[in-house]
């Protein structure tokens, strides 16, 4: 049996993860493969700036760096911002999926360029920044949002009929105005929008976080993982450090 | 249960097409996917020229443009250099994959570069696929083999993907599906990961069917006119009937 970690980037109750879990509804998944949803012990309130970035990586970091002594065969990590995976790849030998740059590249084997669609404009340096790492802008049509509030707790829910057709307006937007030939959700907390929004576009939709369990099973079986020249170990981190770390700022919330 | 066409351009002998099969199961191949291995005799392996590569594109259009009607829910051409993709992209709505850009693809969420490792006779072709993806900014290097070689794949190939790291890659990938038995081989020997185009390919293909999604009809439009008789006999398939 294999064995997948995934990071939801916010703490959250049972019901909420349950929200976060429901992402495995939308895919059909191989035999002999679980997959286990652990919340963050620390995590800003939003991701709309890097303060809020710093203190997402650390909480990614924390969350997943003891995942191959817990004997976890693979890390997803549920958010599109991709905060933590460079520092978990550093520390893991297991593949660590990243649900926003699978999402932008695996677009690009559907069609030549993508555009994302996000909750709000505020999301925009989260892409601009995987966008500079994978040196792909240009294949990016455009970022367009609509200028909806999100919720990274309750996601939609509730919020179907205020926010569903709001997106779908704006992701034809991206593909009559923009060319974009595929559609990436700018977040994994956009998933309960996926079906909707398929079922109306012309183009494919690519849902992050699916994706990165197919991902991981993928690199599972082929025995693929991240290259260590890409993200080389670092020289003193003991995970426990973080962990007490944590511990610290568990108190103080 | 999801059944999935491999088109072969060229024509594979029985030890090398039963080596591609064998290694299926190695790669992981889900219990309740079944591969059809079809080899598509005008299409020879690694066209090296643009006249050869109009003749390879004709023949694998042909040759899997009934693939839906057939009832394969997808279709997976085994060759690096894409040769039929789009075509078959616009003929078909299920998903058509390929190896070639595809794998490249797959290598950037692995690292940040990479180097393929290409048969020589592939090296002119190779260098402008990869430009035409927009990727020339993140390849390396393209260190030639000659392909097959002699006698010692897999050698050849740790030398060659050596060469590779020394240059600066962080990731390699083969630049042929036919060397993918050498894979785990030289993946062993080097300290960066090997990216096997055929096997990302199926496994790609598999997940494209799990996710329910395929190819934008945006990027690749339906033809206004089909002439699959015009195909078939080009092809000089039997039984032609007009559209």
């Amino acid at each position: 049996m294999h064995r997948v970690l995934v990071i939801v980037p916010f703490p959250v109750d049972p019901d909420n993860l349950q929200r976060r879990r429901a992402q495995l509804d939308a895919v059909r998944l191989g035999r002999n493969i679980t997959f286990d949803f652990r919340p963050v012990r620390v995590a800003p309130a939003n991701y709309v700036s890097a303060y809020d970035a710093a203190l997402a990586d650390f909480g990614v970091l924390e969350a997943g760096a003891s995942a191959e002594r817990d004997g976890y065969d693979a890390v997803c990590i549920d958010t599109v911002s991709d905060s933590g995976m460079a520092a978990l790849r550093s520390v893991l030998n297991v593949p660590v999926i990243g649900a926003g740059r699978h999402a932008m590249l695996m677009a690009l084997t559907l069609g030549d360029r993508f555009s994302i669609l996000a909750m709000w404009d505020r999301w925009r340096p989260l892409y601009t920044k995987t966008l500079a790492e994978l040196d792909l802008a240009a294949k990016c049509a455009s970022i367009r949002s609509a200028d909806l509030q999100p919720n990274n707790q309750s996601l939609l829910k509730g919020r179907e009929d205020e926010v569903f057709p709001v997106l779908y307006e704006t992701a034809l937007r991206c593909v009559d105005e923009d060319r974009a030939d595929v559609i990436v959700l700018g977040s994994t907390t956009m998933h309960e929008a996926h079906a909707y929004l398929s079922e109306r576009l012309p183009v494919p939709v690519v849902n992050p976080g699916p994706l990165t369990y197919r991902l991981a099973e993928a690199a599972i079986r082929l025995g693929v993982s991240h290259s260590r020249a890409a993200y080389p170990a670092p020289a003193g981190f003991r995970s426990q450090d973080a962990n007490a770390m944590a511990d610290r700022a568990h108190l103080a919330e | 249960m999801s059944r999935i066409l491999v088109l072969i351009p060229g024509l594979l002998d029985p030890a090398a097409l039963a080596a591609r099969v064998a290694e299926d199961s190695a790669i992981g191949i889900e219990n309740d996917t079944i591969l059809t291995h079809r080899n598509v005799p005008l299409a020879g392996p690694s066209p090296t020229s643009p006249a050869d590569r109009v003749m390879g594109e004709v023949a694998v259009l042909e040759a899997g443009l009934g693939a839906e009607g057939e009832g394969f829910d997808a279709v997976v051409i085994d060759a690096f250099d894409d040769c039929g993709l789009a075509a078959l992209r616009s003929a078909l709505s299920i998903p058509v994959v390929g190896p070639g850009r595809a794998s490249l693809l797959y290598a950037l969420t692995l690292g940040h570069c990479f180097s393929v490792i290409v048969p020589a006779a592939a090296f002119v072709r190779t260098r402008a696929a990869v430009r035409d993806y927009g990727l020339a900014r993140h390849c390396v290097s393209l260190p030639c083999v000659d392909w097959p070689p002699e006698g010692g794949e897999v050698e050849a190939l740790v030398d060659a993907a050596r060469a590779a790291v020394a240059d600066g890659a962080e990731i390699v990938c083969w630049g042929a599906t036919s060397m993918h038995r050498a894979t785990r081989a030289v993946a062993a020997a080097i300290p960066v990961p090997v990216v096997d185009p055929r096997a990302f390919a199926l496994k790609l293909a598999e997940s494209l069917l799990a996710l329910g999604v395929t190819h934008s009809r945006r990027a690749y439009p339906e033809p206004m006119v089909r002439k699959d008789h015009v195909l078939r006999a080009l092809v000089g398939r039997a039984g032609v009937e007009r559209a």
